[in-house]
């Protein structure tokens, strides 16, 4: 039986001139449902481009890539986007939000547009931003802005959550914030969570920690008993 | 090295955002090309076209008398200071007739000339031989070439064989011909032979006769020293020409004068012989008239004495007769008495013894003594009865002597009487005699005086055609009297008009793409700035490096815009306004005003420093610190609309998006909406033009004029006659109905216009008619009262006057003051409409109707020809003419605007294009994140297209509309400013151009869209989400 995720020796490479790129150089893994995974490596060793890749943003050069038995490494621009739509939630270092909706307005952008999204309201709450709903995101902190982000991935109700470092802009307490409500989303709610960054430290939260290293995976580990992220201090 | 490094910032700037640098290139090059072509655009064109009259020698004063000028006149002319050629030739309107053609075509006859007007052949050949003709190239279409026509007059004809077609500088228009004064209707053409044939027929008989012997022409060409040097439509041409001018035809009146006393003088002179003799012949005749009068009354009177004494001789006969008779018959009875006694004597006697004596009976002679024998008592009876028979013998003496003289006197009376008789006779014989002499001479006398009352009519008639001798009329023409020459000046001045305004948006537009281009660029180098800020570079050597970006773009733009822009418009509307109005051969001669190049560097120089001073400055007055931080981004605000729930509540996700998204921008909402508002005003403008140029024709050849066709009639046509044709003319098959009116050429002038207008003035036989209408601007019929003329709406606008104010008009060489009451709608022409009872008011004399209007009950053009040949039959109808010709020579006419109107739409969709393009460009740069973050999210391209240009359709439905207003204003400037001066077009917009311009903005907007697709389609999520928010 195939995993969740299955990520079969792919790999992604970027012609600029003269010179190739191999983002991704044979890469392979596997991801169960439900599992929250952190996947490490210095930066350029490839980490975002997986993301990408998983998250329907990119095709791989090479290589095959299930999601829930379907191989969307074959899929065009049209089937891509369907799936980014419908089964993949998103959330950057940057938020991105839209600076002119209100953080529900954020969120109803996402769960407007989804086969079966959550209620924007109650994503809301879940985040604990039930405050907040009418601000705009130049009225929020940074960690209240990540969280929009969060409610806003949530709310599609994807398959997967994607996570490119979503601590990356914020401090050493709101981002332990964060990861706690990945990590719930997780454990509560059965979400398959891929969160990427530079961090080791955040390691052992992990159900399955991918380690990355020049395009390809060097090292995987799985943690039958991941930490609680109060545990871990860096 | 000064600064090496900030210079390569400079320079590899300049390389990295090529883009840019052409956005701003481009559109300052448009918009110097725009401006430099067409300011420059007029006086090419009048360069050219000066170029061509004076390449074929055009005549600078055209001289026409009608007296005729004779070589001295030209000597004189030629003397006059300024004057440097000189030649006579002849004109003369007449028709020309060829067996193919189906009608006879008005034309105009010119004699050939040396030294000006060298003719253009575009086909054939030049007259080398007699009887040859060339002809206008505007009758190419009859194919007359190598054909033999006609030309015929008044005066006579000429047959001629065409053998080139060309085109002539006197006739620089394809239209305008002038008037044709022998069938009173528009020249067609012109054709031109060789003078001295052109003569033949080109001076009337009346002026062969009136100049006698002397060899004249009736058209002199004058050319000035100046003209070399003056182009034709500079405007110091009039004023330096003004004094030749002057001169020449101050002299020439004068000479006028002169002539004409020379002419009555000859003709005086001529007349005085036949005048003496006549005046002898009547003294002649009175005298022996007078004669014989006397002699006959002398003789009539002898006559009558004659008769008298005859008649008193004859009473005297009878008077002796009857005493004569009287006396016969006494002396009878004397007899009787004496026979009776010679019976008694005798009885005496035989009484007596008888003697045998017997007596006679008559007194005969005395009687014979008795015989002896007689006894004596016979003795003394006898005795006695001798004694008694001698008395009675004396008695019977006596009275047979008495009666002898009794005899003797009947006999003389007798022959008196016959003498009397005789006499008598003579007399009737005379008085025969007399009578004959009587009625001989009567006649002869008769006869005589006849002649002298012929010679007397003709004498009377002689001296009224010497009092009729009209005094002499000179006209003048110069280049402001030829049709074609004026109506270019016009064009080039309305194109003047024009070049001031519309290249204006031009350089709005880039002020607009400069300012969001560069504020772009000043924006996304924020962090370059600020670093060098940081490095302690001044804020002066940072605006430096846009400065310089911005005059290195700027200013080559400029100077090829200009050259580009000289040539190719220029070219353009020169090739379009020569092909479709002006098609003699003028080639272009571009010319470049020194005084464009400056002027519109400067602007478009000045245009885009003072935008990118203004953004640069802006951002720089930030500190470094802050320059080097992310810029915050646009914050999300509550927008106005949000706080009316009642609307808010029913806009869906999408369109609040939309909506908040526009006035999140509110510097671009602003362009956006000026780009989008002057396309749709330039639009409707366009569409406006040609609407109201097309709307006169039906507004006035059907609704102001109602009538099909008029009859012009002889001048002096008594009301007799003129009700007989009026009566023909509605009793014609196809005429519907026909008016009788008036109508003069009039000039007006008013207090506030001096200069005068040339306008018609017209009594109407009714007052109101459904041939011709006074109407308001609301379509309402205007009363026409006795107390004041109505007058058309352009003539009105242009002497300023209002309803109630004065104008003046000269109506036969007299000036009158009238009151206006009422003003009109007339799109064509000035016009003056009064009532007959106020015109013979005004000017005492009574009114004579000298034209007839008519309705056709079928007006098809081919229903023309027959029946202006049935109404031309008539007496005294000197021509007739149809309203369709004069709508089709109008139709052309408008062509010349039609230029413009093209040009305008064009315009337009190219501000549309670089408006949007450029904003939409802008927006999409600036929202790349946005973008890219809905894209991650999994929106549809369609979803995403939608949530970028849903505001640009929104902008631009908003922008259409406000440039429906903007439009309605530059649509009344720019008709005023186009309309020929006796034009008027018809202002108001019609509704077709509005939609036009909304359906064709948002149809720009929708094309624009579409190509904007890829590039939102380019934009790469994951590069994008890269940068920092």
């Amino acid at each position: 039986m195939r995993s969740f995720i299955e990520f079969k020796d792919v790999k992604k490479s970027y012609v600029m001139g003269e010179v190739t790129i191999n983002a991704s150089d044979g890469v392979n893994f596997e991801i169960d449902q439900g599992e929250f995974v952190v996947i490490v490596g210095a930066s350029g060793a490839g980490k975002t481009t997986i993301l990408n890749l998983l998250g329907g943003m990119d095709s791989p050069t090479s290589g095959t890539i299930y999601v829930d038995d379907t191989n969307i490494a074959s899929f065009d621009q049209q089937q891509l986007t369907k799936y980014r739509r419908d089964d993949i939630g998103f959330v950057f270092q940057f938020y991105n939000l839209i600076q002119n909706l209100t953080a529900l307005e954020n969120v109803e952008l996402a769960s407007q547009i989804c086969k079966n999204p959550l209620d924007s309201n109650e994503v809301m709450d879940r985040v604990g931003l039930d405050e907040r709903k009418a601000n705009f995101p130049a009225q929020l902190s940074g960690g209240e802005q990540q969280r929009v982000a969060i409610a806003r991935a949530i709310a599609k109700n994807p398959k997967l959550l994607l996570c490119d470092e979503p601590t990356g802009a914020l401090d050493y307490k709101t981002g332990k914030t964060i990861l706690k409500l990945l990590r719930e989303m997780a454990d509560r709610y059965k979400m398959t969570v891929v969160v990427i960054t530079h961090n080791l430290a955040i390691a052992p939260m992990a159900d399955r920690v991918i380690h990355l290293k020049n395009g390809k995976v060097e090292d995987m580990e799985l943690n039958p008993e991941p930490t609680s992220i109060d545990l871990i201090e860096w | 090295m000064k600064k090496k490094a900030y210079q390569l910032v400079f320079r590899r700037g300049l390389r990295k955002t090529k883009s840019r640098f052409l956005s701003i290139f481009v559109i300052v090059f448009l918009g110097a090309s725009f401006f430099a072509g067409l300011r420059n655009t007029p006086i090419t064109m009048q360069k050219s076209m000066d170029a061509y009259l004076k390449q074929h020698e055009y005549g600078d004063l055209n001289l026409i008398s009608s007296f005729g000028f004779t070589q001295a006149d030209m000597d004189k002319i030629g003397a006059v200071e300024g004057v440097s050629k000189i030649e006579g030739t002849y004109r003369t309107d007449s028709v020309l007739k060829q067996e193919d053609l189906k009608k006879e075509v008005n034309v105009i006859l010119h004699g050939q000339t040396q030294k000006f007007y060298t003719p253009d052949i575009i086909e054939g050949r030049d007259i080398e031989n007699d009887g040859e003709c060339l002809i206008d190239a505007r009758l190419e279409n009859l194919d007359l070439l190598d054909k033999t026509i006609t030309i015929q007059n008044d005066t006579g004809e000429l047959n001629l064989k065409v053998v080139g077609i060309i085109h002539d500088s006197r006739y620089i228009s394809n239209i305008q011909r002038g008037t044709n004064t022998y069938t009173n209707a528009d020249n067609e053409g012109f054709v031109i032979a060789k003078s001295n044939e052109v003569k033949t027929i080109a001076i009337p008989n009346e002026l062969e006769d009136l100049r006698q012997h002397e060899n004249i022409y009736n058209e002199i060409v004058v050319g000035y020293e100046d003209s070399q040097t003056i182009g034709y439509f500079d405007s110091q041409y009039d004023d330096a020409t003004r004094i030749v001018k002057a001169n020449i035809t101050d002299m020439l009146q004068n000479d006028l004068v002169k002539t004409k006393k020379e002419i009555v003088g000859r003709y005086e002179a001529e007349l005085s012989g036949p005048l003496k003799a006549y005046q002898d012949g009547l003294e002649e005749y009175n005298r022996n008239k007078d004669e014989f009068t006397k002699t006959v009354n002398n003789a009539k009177i002898q006559l009558l004495e004659g008769k008298i004494t005859i008649i008193e001789n004859k009473k005297q006969l009878l008077d002796a007769q009857s005493q004569l008779n009287e006396q016969t018959a006494a002396a009878g009875e004397e007899i009787d008495s004496l026979n009776q006694k010679i019976k008694q004597y005798q009885e005496e006697i035989n009484a007596i013894p008888k003697v045998d004596v017997t007596l006679p009976e008559e007194p005969a002679d005395p009687v014979i003594p008795p015989q002896d024998q007689i006894n004596q008592e016979a003795n003394k009876s006898l005795e006695a009865l001798k004694d008694k028979v001698n008395v009675m013998s004396e008695e019977l003496r006596t009275t047979l002597d008495g009666v002898k003289q009794l005899i003797n006197a009947n006999v003389e009376l007798t022959k008196a009487n016959n003498e009397l008789e005789k006499a008598s006779l003579e007399i009737q014989k005379q008085e025969a005699a007399l009578e004959n002499t009587e009625i001989d001479t009567t006649r002869q006398l008769e006869e005589a005086k006849a002649q002298l009352d012929d010679a007397k009519i003709q004498i009377d008639e002689a001296q009224q055609k010497i009092k009729d001798i009209p005094d002499g009329v000179l006209y003048s023409l110069t280049k402001n009297e030829n049709a074609g020459v004026v109506s270019y000046q016009n064009d080039t001045q309305a194109m003047d008009a024009l070049s001031k305004v519309f290249p204006l948006m031009f350089f709005l537009v880039a002020a607009l793409v400069s300012l969001t281009t560069m504020t772009r660029m000043v924006e996304e180098q924020r962090l370059q700035n600020g670093t060098l800020r940081a490095l302690g570079y001044s804020k002066k050597d940072v605006m430096l490096l846009y400065i310089r970006y911005v005059l290195l773009a700027t200013f080559f733009a400029s100077l090829l815009g200009i050259a580009f822009g000289t040539v190719f418009f220029t070219n353009i509307i020169y090739y379009l306004y020569t092909s479709l109005l002006y098609q003699v051969n003028a080639a272009i001669h571009i010319h470049l005003t020194a005084f464009i190049i400056p002027l519109t560097l400067f602007i478009s120089v000045i245009i885009t420093l003072a935008v990118t001073a203004y953004v640069i400055y802006d951002e720089l007055n930030s500190e470094p610190a802050v320059l080097l931080r992310p810029k915050p981004p646009k914050l999300g605000k509550r927008i106005f609309l949000e706080k009316i729930n009642v609307i808010w509540k029913r806009l869906n996700f999408n369109q609040k998006v939309t909506v908040r998204n526009m006035f999140r921008y509110k510097k671009r909402f602003f362009m956006s909406i000026a780009g989008i508002a002057g396309c749709s005003a330039l639009i409707v403008t366009g569409f406006g033009i040609k609407n109201s140029i097309k709307q006169i024709i039906p507004l006035q050849f059907s609704e102001v004029w109602n009538y099909d066709g008029s009859v012009s009639l002889d001048d002096e046509i008594d009301s007799e006659h003129l009700t007989a044709i009026v009566n023909n003319v509605n009793a014609q098959y196809n005429v519907a109905e026909a008016m009788a009116i008036s109508e003069k050429a009039t000039a007006i002038t008013s207090s506030k216009h001096a200069k005068e207008l040339n306008g018609t003035f017209r009594v109407l036989s009714e007052r109101y008619n459904d041939l011709v209408h006074y109407y308001d601007d609301d379509l309402n019929k205007l009363p026409l009262e006795d107390d004041g003329v109505i007058i058309s709406k352009k003539a009105a606008e242009l002497l300023k006057v209002k309803a109630g104010e004065e104008i003046t008009l000269t109506i036969h060489d007299q000036s009158y003051s009238v009151t206006v009451s009422n003003i009109c709608e007339n799109y064509y022409g000035h016009f003056v409409y009064m009532s007959k009872t106020m015109y013979e008011d005004l000017t005492k004399e009574t009114l004579s109707y000298n034209q007839i209007l008519f309705r056709m009950k079928d007006n098809n053009t081919e229903l023309e020809d027959p029946l202006a040949a049935v109404l031309k039959e008539q007496e005294h109808v000197k021509s007739v003419q149809f309203m369709s010709s004069a709508s089709d020579n109008f139709n052309t006419m408008i062509k010349s605007i039609d230029i413009v109107v093209v040009i305008i739409i064009v315009v337009a969709a190219i501000l549309a294009f670089v408006v949007l393009y450029n904003l939409t460009n802008i927006n999409i740069q600036e929202r790349m994140n946005e973008i890219a973050t809905i894209k991650v999210l999994g929106f549809y391209p369609k979803e995403v297209y939608d949530y970028v240009f849903r505001e640009n359709i929104l902008l631009s439905g908003i922008g259409a509309v406000l440039g429906l207003v903007f439009g309605t204003m530059l649509h009344q400037f720019v008709i005023r400013t186009v309309e020929i001066d006796a034009t008027m077009f018809y202002r108001s917009l019609n509704l077709m151009s509005y939609v036009y311009a909304l359906v064709l903005t948002i149809l720009f907007t929708f094309i624009i869209n579409r190509i904007m697709r890829r590039s939102l389609d380019e934009i790469d999520m994951i590069e994008s989400l890269k940068s920092i928010e």
